[in-house]
């Protein structure tokens, strides 16, 4: 090698490296339409089946995010760690301008860890919304915070968990919160409750939707627990596919697309609406839960599965000798696993909900306490007890709902307008209203704090 | 908007730097004295003597030719080093920067900001290391070559060589500052423009107010135009163009919308700030407003449906301001704290404005002395006496300044004597209609000149001048926020509220921010030079980085070491506690070995206070958060005091300079 001159070293070096090149091109050609690739791609696809070890398996692969790495030279963690504290820093300081581009760099750097997007999403939508005063911007800071994590679905394609949190925010953030009656409107104008509002109060407030909905969001225009249901199955059927979720148990995370109707049609009635399409909709979430929800299989552990709806002896002697194991294990898991999502609690409420007289006690107690706003009382009066009395017969048939917070704060808040109409009319405290008794039951609990609510709206009794 | 500043004094700061340098001078003739005894025993201290005026000869004496020459030749030898490969850097940098921004905020009030700060961060950033390494590096390979030789041998003096190296350093860099500053401005207004798709403003169009709201997404181009009292007009096309071609007129509309909109987001505002106090719950005034649990102290808050009221008292209000605003403007960003989500969910907070005219008086007696307001009684008309060491004594109220008068405890008092306290009498007070917050953004109150005023008093309705009734003599105006919905807090900071002169363009605001980041760079030049004249290059270029991250980052901290303000005591006390896990807040035992700890830690501080006051900081040149906010840099908060520490550096570092460099053996490597 010494006795070669500097041009022919050089020409030895080529003519190496062009030697070299086939090994890396048979070793590391990708795999393609035309072609199966070269061997580390044969290996990553054995008998023809993909893997799915390679990034563009879990989503777009970002090159702006490819090249930040690159050019961190081994420094993301340092990076990363920086951002987050500047992150904590300007949250602190409402400093909101950078709090949104400091985190799309912080998921820029890390797109497939999936903790950043569900913190950061969860972040704008509860944290930093509560911050902003008009309401307005609280609703435009929860859709940054849905829409977030949507964008982290595009990095993270068969993630269970971003697709339950953007659901999560969509039903239970926008129709829990204190702000849910306006939140309703903005979200889906389209509502049949809906109607006779002028246009100027419904309909998404950003100037770019103007009284429409945000299309990234809800392009099929639909209530927010049914457009909140659509993220939930998708997370339910990549849960289902294989695609491992570790947020709760499989029975506790597989309801929430069930529980979306359900949802939907208590907020349509505390909203005002009720009718044969609500009473239909009750049915049809009803069946849901029995013949979606209660028939899905959920290991058990101790190596078995059981479905939550069992309706006779029959169905848990034949699912006992299907798996051979004993009746009452199989009867014991059914009953642990329907107290924990409260199963048969949703199943009798769905059912006596699509009684005509439970809706009819229902919209009797919206319309006497509309018409209490209007200073109708003695009409609201009478409405309320009415009202009252076909709660009284419903909680009669399906004692299940006595224990329902929801039902009894509905009964309880009857009452208190009662009370407040018999003190504006000067007459003494009627004794013998119907669901007294729920009202002695409570006293100390849930009547206090309802009173103060009640105060603070109508004043004091 | 959320700044922090310091108020600059200028004397203050003299007499400072004054005081600094001289000890420093004397403190380095004395050790240099003390060497000198040692090494050439008596005649050392005359020799060192002798030196100490060369400096001043030199500069008295220097050459402006040869220091241009100089100056001419450390600017190529710059550029011929590829000082300028930097610019290809921002280039790409911002050709693709859109790209890495992605416009996460879809408000474009929000997204502003980050293009002001990434604009800024970026020159900033790109430019200090090029500017180190060059300034650090010249001399040192200079003298490594032993081409230096060839310059001292001109002859050429030791201040011409610095000052000349300074000056060409400096130079290159004012190039690579104005020529990036400008490609920056011209990207945020691009940047901004192009994506300014939603806007919606009002203006005067033949007599009328006329509002027009432009919203250009996916789907096309929709604009609502309402006139008056007319019902408003939509119209929808595919595109803009199409809307140009189609409807040219409604384009114009549309178009002086943009340019109005352009103009609100990029501005340079100038406020006139006033000061803040609050009356309490019980109507006393008091120095801090309530505290609802919020990490950041920087706002404080007045409680709703009470007597609690936040107080800003405006100075030097003239007719000028009032008729350039077309009557008094208000710019007010409160934070709206609810214990309560409200009665109506969708009304944000209601607070209302009360203007007052108040007369602030300190009882002198016939010498001039001040004399508390809490001793005076009144005994006739317009006669005060005040019992001093149990006598009578005949005194008189002296009209006295809002900035001369501070709260403390429940009373005014005067500033400079807070044993006196102040009178101040409200002589009249104007609520204004309230109106509902807009939190983080802008409210505007526009205050004409004439008011409509309810007295309550005599029951009658008349008319007040704002300028004649409201202004006291001295120019000052009171100005009362309260907050009308109970169980509700405002938060408010010195800059929440303040009075709008008409605004500056914002390439007026950004051109200074530009200043303060040349004004960073060129103490960069400074140190960077001063230290390659007794260091060799990489060693001189970590002096300099060294002083930069101190000075930037860790100068409030440093402050709080050297007051006493972070727990855990000194060096060898922190040293101790880690090694034997000790609480920060643990009191360690009463023991000798711990009181020598603490007696060699302050001592150890007494050196960090002396470093603290070397080391420059470099905060003072941050100038971006303000024109990021925007508003503009001001003179006395910002930029006075980034020149003033420049100016300060400038002397000392030439005489370090000059003397390292006289004193260096340049023939060794």
């Amino acid at each position: 090698m010494s006795r070669l001159t500097s041009r022919q070293r050089k020409l030895v070096y080529f003519v190496a490296i062009l030697l070299l090149l086939i090994p890396i091109f048979v070793l590391g050609r990708p795999a393609s339409r035309d072609s199966q690739g070269g061997v580390l791609a044969q290996l990553r696809r054995p008998q023809g089946q993909e893997l799915g070890l390679a990034e563009h398996n879990l989503g777009r692969v970002d090159p702006t995010s490819a090249a930040m790495n690159l050019v961190l030279l081994g420094m993301r963690g340092v990076a990363v760690n920086l951002l987050w504290m500047d992150y904590i820093k300007q949250q602190e300081t409402k400093n909101w301008a950078q709090v949104r581009s400091t985190t799309e760099s912080i998921t820029m750097l890390q797109p497939h860890y999936l903790q950043i997007w569900r913190y950061h999403g969860w972040n704008l939508a509860y944290n930093v919304a509560a911050e902003w005063d008009d309401v307005r911007d609280r609703y435009y800071w929860i859709k940054e915070g849905a829409k977030f994590i949507k964008n982290g679905t595009e990095y993270n394609r068969h993630s269970p968990e971003l697709n339950f949190e953007i659901g999560r925010i969509l039903g239970q953030k926008i129709g829990i919160a204190d702000e849910w009656r306006v939140y309703r409107r903005y979200f889906n104008p389209d509502g049949r409750q809906f109607e006779n509002l002028s246009e100027s109060e419904k309909g998404d407030p950003d100037p770019r939707y103007r009284g429409g909905v945000d299309p990234e969001l809800n392009p099929d225009r639909l209530d927010n627990y049914l457009a909140a249901r659509k993220f939930y199955e998708i997370a339910n059927n990549l849960e289902g596919r294989g695609f491992q979720q570790h947020l709760m148990m499989r029975h506790i995370f597989r309801q929430y697309p069930y529980r979306c109707r359900l949802d939907n049609n208590g907020s349509l009635n505390r909203e005002g609406y009720f009718g044969e399409f609500v009473l239909n909709e009750w049915s049809r979430a009803q069946q849901d839960w029995i013949d979606g929800y209660g028939q899905e299989l959920f290991a058990t552990g101790e190596g078995f599965s059981v479905n939550m709806e069992l309706p006779s002896e029959v169905h848990y002697s034949r699912l006992a000798r299907s798996q051979d194991v004993e009746v009452g294990q199989v009867r014991r898991m059914v009953r642990s696993f329907q107290n924990v999502v409260n199963y048969r609690y949703w199943r009798t409420r769905s059912l006596s909900e699509s009684e005509p007289e439970t809706a009819e006690a229902h919209q009797k107690l919206y319309e006497g306490e509309e018409l209490f706003k209007q200073n109708e009382l003695i009409k609201a009066r009478t409405m309320l007890v009415e009202g009252l009395s076909r709660l009284d017969e419903v909680l009669g048939r399906y004692e299940d709902l006595i224990t329902e917070d929801l039902t009894v704060e509905e009964a309880l808040w009857g009452l208190l307008l009662i009370k407040k109409i018999d003190e504006l009319l000067e007459k003494p405290v009627a004794e013998a209203l119907p669901l007294s008794g729920l009202w002695n039951r409570h006293l100390k609990d849930k009547v206090p704090s309802l009173q103060f609510d009640f105060n603070r709206r109508f004043g004091g009794l | 908007m959320s700044i922090e500043t310091q108020p600059f004094n200028f004397l203050d700061a003299i007499s400072h730097w004054g005081q600094a340098v001289a000890a420093f001078l004397v403190l380095v003739i004395i050790a240099a004295c003390g060497l000198s005894l040692l090494t050439h025993g008596k005649g050392g201290p005359v020799l060192v003597l002798r030196w100490v005026p060369r400096f001043f000869t030199d500069l008295f004496q220097l050459s402006p030719r040869r220091v241009f020459a100089i100056a001419q030749l450390t600017f190529r030898e710059a550029v011929r080093r590829k000082a300028l490969v930097v610019f290809g850097m921002f280039a790409l940098l911002f050709m693709f920067g859109s790209w890495f921004m992605d416009n996460p905020n879809e408000r474009m009030d929000l997204q502003v900001k980050n293009y002001i700060s990434f604009v800024l961060t970026a020159i900033t950033w790109l430019l200090l290391p090029v500017v180190l390494l060059i300034s650090c590096w010249g001399l040192p390979e200079d003298i490594r070559n032993r081409s230096l030789h060839t310059v001292v041998t001109k002859p050429a003096r030791k201040t011409e060589i610095v000052i000349g190296r300074m000056l060409g350093f400096g130079s290159l860099m004012t190039i690579l500052v104005v020529v990036m500053g400008v490609t920056g401005y011209v990207w945020v207004d691009r940047e901004v423009a192009h994506n300014l798709t939603v806007y919606s403003e009002s203006f005067e169009v033949s007599g009328e107010e006329t509002s027009v709201e432009y919203v250009e997404i996916d789907g096309g181009v929709t604009v609502r135009v309402t006139s008056g009292d007319a019902p408003t007009r939509v119209t929808t096309k595919s595109s803009r163009a199409s809307l140009r071609q189609d409807n040219p007129e409604l384009y114009k509309l549309t178009e002086r919308a943009r340019l109005a909109a352009l103009r609100r987001h990029l501005i340079a505002k100038r406020p006139v700030l006033g000061t803040i106090s609050f009356k309490g719950a019980d109507g006393n005034p008091t120095e801090l407003g309530v505290n609802t649990g919020d990490i950041w102290e920087y706002r404080t808050y007045i409680a709703g449906g009470t007597q609690w009221r936040a107080i800003w008292d405006f100075e030097e209000i003239d007719e000028e301001i009032i008729r350039q605003g077309s009557g008094l403007r208000l710019e007010s960003s409160f934070e709206a704290f609810r214990t309560h989500k409200g009665d109506d969910i969708q009304q944000s907070l209601l607070l209302q404005f009360t203007l007052v005219r108040v007369n602030r008086n300190v009882f002198r007696d016939s010498s001039g002395s001040a004399v508390s307001m809490t001793a005076v009684r009144k005994t006739g008309e317009s006669t005060y006496e005040a019992l001093i060491d149990g006598v009578a004594v005949s005194v008189e109220p002296v009209s006295v300044r809002a900035r001369d008068v501070e709260v403390s405890g429940n009373a005014y008092v005067l500033i400079d004597d807070p044993e006196v306290a102040v009178e101040v009498v409200e002589t009249l007070e104007v609520p204004l209609p309230s109106f509902n917050i807009a939190e983080f953004g802008e409210n505007i109150t526009l205050i004409r000149s004439e008011l409509d005023h309810y007295d309550q008093d005599s029951g009658e309705r008349h008319q007040v001048d704002l300028f004649k009734d409201l202004v006291n003599d001295s120019g000052e105006l009171r100005i009362e926020v309260a907050c009308l919905d109970s169980g509700q807090y405002l938060g408010m900071a010195q800059r929440d509220l303040f009075v709008q002169l008409p605004s500056n363009s914002f390439a007026v605001g950004y051109a200074k921010a530009i200043c303060g980041i040349w004004l960073m760079l060129s103490m960069i030049v400074l140190l960077g030079v001063t230290s390659s004249c007794f260091l060799k290059g990489p060693v001189a270029s970590l002096l300099t980085l060294v002083l930069l991250l101190v000075g930037q980052g860790f100068k409030s901290f440093l402050s709080r070491i050297v007051t006493g303000d972070v727990e855990g005591g000194g060096p060898i006390e922190s040293v101790i506690r880690i090694i034997r896990q000790i609480n920060l807040t643990d009191e360690l035992p009463e023991t000798t070995f711990y009181a020598m700890v603490k007696s060699i830690d302050s001592f150890l501080n007494e050196g960090l206070f002396i470093v603290e006051n070397i080391v420059p900081d470099f905060r003072t040149f941050q100038m971006d958060t303000y024109i990021a906010n925007g508003f503009d840099v001001p003179w006395s908060q910002a930029l006075a005091p980034s020149i003033g520490v420049a100016l300060a550096y400038l002397g000392p570092c030439l005489v370090i300079a000059y003397y390292s460099l006289s004193l260096r053996e340049l023939e060794h490597k």
